[in-house]
């Protein structure tokens, strides 16, 4: 518990100083009531997440040994030393890129440029003035970027992109350290080698794009929500919380917030009574609409960009009307194209979880992350249907949806590992029996 | 003997699956020899032998079909020792071809284009059909063989479900493999590759002063990258960038004096033209519809044939 305690301190505590820069790089944001009660609601669950551990582990201080020692596993030494080589690929890569991709280059380190001449966010809507396209610059959230800058500041001489290699790395870890609080040491390393190795995943760590963060604060959250469901401890739902709500300042465009939010709060009550269920929701809800209306309000208001999506009557009844055109058809043959493979393994997984839906209902652990699942495909095909109506360029659209929902492969990877886990504790289980007789 | 129990003898005969998948793996030997011509072999598979090139996508689908049938028809009960033996010469040759595979596909794409073609008669697209293949079978279909026949009606449909999604798991996870010439491909791009050939006149606006003004093409498929402000500002920060789509009317182009812009495919060679200028007229277009007249055009450098101009409005 200490470890993976000691671990997302850490990756929350780099993400907050982020969130403390921009804060107090932005005048006018720190002024304003939304600026302040945003800053003041993560630093309020960070602090309470960190009393709630100590709380905790006062009562059983001492108690548990953290790593039981062994003996050293072939197979796992062989998976350790797999994963490090697809880490160090990550380093090799990045260490001898020049960033080029068009995002990469145009927004996330040209705003980390801007930062470094002295132009604040709020001034880069200026840029744009002559130029068609005028919300860019305010399109993402500032995360990235400021990541981008203090990689900067530190003047290694190293390419900017091993950031990503830096986040792959800690991605592995924290993969590994919530993973195997369900599966056990062996199966975590497994789990993290099918997820790195797994090439939707591998790309984002080569990428300077806002996914891989993206797809680490949902995964880690998922886990934690999940772990909590199993062991409640506050500490958990408190940084699941924050890690769900900051994810909003790394990428704006689609309410995965909304999502997870739902899933959990729909297992938690099912079981638990409303009021208990009402309050988590609210304890968590709140934050996370904090979080989007403040950087909402920082590019309307402060900043004066443009919104990248209007909604009107138009752009809400014509999905509508085009349930009965057929549209819909159309919109799932480029969806189930674009997620190609990564669909072929989503779907057996659904189906199994319909199979055995009365032994998932018992354990709501497994519960939340199959819901998780076909919720989130169901989302992200929501989303491309309503894209659908904005423009033409909907069907591009494809490769940007796999990037961003890539956090569904490593949620897949823990429900399918538990269950194979399960397989093979019956299957020992009856062996051993049939051996006695 | 009915011509049904004929064929099923054939196909519960170990050989169909040596022939079908020798004759899968063969393809590069009947490419290398058909680009390196013997006086022992046939006119270099001119046609009809040319048809040996495009075996491997016959025989690879009768492969799967006759194993399916050995482990999905009640034709074959019990693998037979002889068959799980071809089976194991199936793993075993489908490894060798991944990492021969692998390897020969980084060369292709660590040379030039066409690399492996002119050096051993091999196409990229059917060697990388080949290999993908080859993981399949090794990753997805030879444990789901053995699951199959091993567990058949001891386990249920959903824990076989469950392996066959851990199969899909790992067989993209070995297919990870077969990408990493394509990570390797993209980290290592040059700017020319990321963004054209055009890129060359965003590389002259970087000699122009730091505090110029400069007018660039709209954003539109003919001008990817110079029509692109962000991407421009990324490489010509902190100078002001204007985009020629706004400059349609002389009031609005006035406040710009001085402004700078570089001249794109002067003489329309590649059909992207930018911006259209008529010193006859004394107008420029820089919207691709409306003509603004100017009072002065002065041309401010020329390096290696690509020339900035400096435009006063009148």
């Amino acid at each position: 518990m200490m470890f993976e305690f000691i671990f997302l301190t850490l990756y929350l505590g780099i993400i907050l100083y982020g969130k403390i820069f921009f804060f107090f790089s932005e005048s006018a944001y720190a002024a304003s009531l939304i600026g302040k009660l945003d800053l003041f609601t993560s630093i309020v669950l960070f602090l309470l997440a960190i009393v709630f551990f100590f709380k905790t582990r006062a009562k059983t201080w001492g108690n548990n040994v953290v790593f039981k020692k062994g003996k050293l596993d072939l197979k796992s030494v062989a998976t350790f030393l797999v994963i490090a080589s697809v880490i160090g690929l990550s380093f090799y890569l990045n260490f001898h890129k020049v960033i080029q991709e068009w995002d990469s280059v145009a927004l996330y380190d040209a705003r980390a440029k801007f930062l470094e001449s002295g132009v604040k966010f709020s001034d880069m809507t200026e840029f744009s003035k002559n130029d068609e396209i005028s919300y860019y610059y305010l399109m993402y959230p500032p995360l990235t970027s400021i990541a981008h800058y203090f990689w900067y500041q530190l003047d290694t001489g190293l390419p900017v992109s091993i950031i990503y290699s830096i986040s792959f790395l800690f991605f592995a870890l924290g993969l590994f350290l919530l993973g195997r609080k369900f599966l056990g040491n062996k199966l975590g390393l497994v789990l993290v080698l099918l997820t790195l190795t797994n090439k939707d995943i591998f790309t984002l760590s080569i990428l300077e794009y806002t996914n891989l963060p993206f797809t680490t604060n949902i995964v880690f959250a998922a886990f934690l929500l999940a772990e909590y469901l199993k062991t409640p401890r506050w500490w958990k739902y408190l940084y699941a919380t924050l890690l769900i709500s900051t994810s909003q300042w790394i990428r704006y465009l689609e309410p995965v917030w909304l999502l997870i939010a739902f899933v959990f709060l729909l297992v938690y009550i099912r079981r638990n009574n409303w009021l208990g269920g009402f309050l988590r929701g609210l304890l968590m809800v709140v934050p996370c609409i904090i979080g989007y209306l403040s950087w909402g309000y920082f590019t309307k208001y402060i900043a004066g960009s443009p919104s990248a999506v209007s909604i009107s009557l138009k752009t809400i009844s014509d999905p509508i009307i085009g349930l009965f055109t057929g549209k819909v058809v159309g919109v799932a043959f480029v969806f189930v194209k674009s997620q190609g493979f990564s669909l072929f393994i989503y779907l057996p997984l659904i189906i199994v979880g319909i199979m055995s839906l009365k032994q998932i209902l018992i354990v709501r652990q497994r519960l939340f992350l199959w819901l998780f699942i076909v919720f989130s495909i169901v989302f992200y095909f929501v989303a491309m249907y309503f894209s659908s109506f904005q423009g033409d360029w909907w069907e591009s659209l494809g490769g940007s949806i796999v990037r961003s929902s890539s956090f569904i492969i490593p949620v897949s990877l823990l429900f399918l590992l538990i269950l194979i886990k399960d397989i093979t504790g019956n299957y020992l289980r009856k062996n051993r029996k049939t051996i006695k007789k | 003997m009915t011509i049904k129990k004929r064929l099923g003898e054939i196909i519960r005969n170990p050989l169909s699956v040596y022939l079908t998948w020798s004759v899968f793996l063969s393809y590069p030997l009947f490419s290398f020899i058909r680009h390196h011509p013997s006086p022992l072999l046939p006119d270099r598979f001119q046609h009809p032998w040319s048809i040996f090139l495009h075996l491997p996508y016959i025989s690879a689908p009768l492969f799967i079909v006759i194993v399916l049938f050995w482990t999905l028809t009640k034709i074959n009960r019990e693998l037979t020792r002889s068959q799980i033996i071809s089976l194991y010469f199936v793993g075993i040759s489908s490894v060798v071809t991944i990492v021969i595979g692998e390897y020969l596909l980084f060369l292709g794409s660590a040379n030039y284009a066409n690399y492996l073609y002119s050096r051993l008669g091999i196409e990229t697209e059917k060697l990388s059909f080949m290999v993908s293949v080859s993981q399949l079978v090794f990753t997805f279909f030879l444990p789901f063989i053995y699951i199959e026949k091993k567990f058949r009606k001891r386990l249920p449909l959903k824990v076989k479900l469950v392996l066959f999604t851990l199969f899909l798991f790992i067989f993209s996870s070995l297919n990870f493999l077969t990408r990493v010439n394509y990570f390797w491909k993209t980290a290592t791009a040059g700017p020319t590759m990321k963004y054209g050939w055009q890129f060359k006149y965003i590389t002259a606006l970087q000699e122009t002063p730091i505090d110029a003004v400069i007018i660039h093409p709209p954003r539109d498929a003919k001008w990817p990258a110079t029509g692109n402000q962000p991407v421009l500002r990324y490489f010509l920060f902190p100078r002001n960038l204007v985009d020629g789509k706004l400059i349609s009317n002389e009031s609005y182009a006035g406040q710009f004096n001085g402004a700078l812009f570089v001249d794109i495919d002067p003489h329309d060679t590649e059909g992207v033209r930018w911006p259209i200028i008529s010193t006859t007229l004394k107008e420029i277009t820089f919207d691709d519809e409306n003509p603004i007249a100017y009072s002065s055009l002065e041309r401010i450098s020329e390096i290696a044939g690509i020339a900035i101009y400096k435009v006063y409005f009148k």
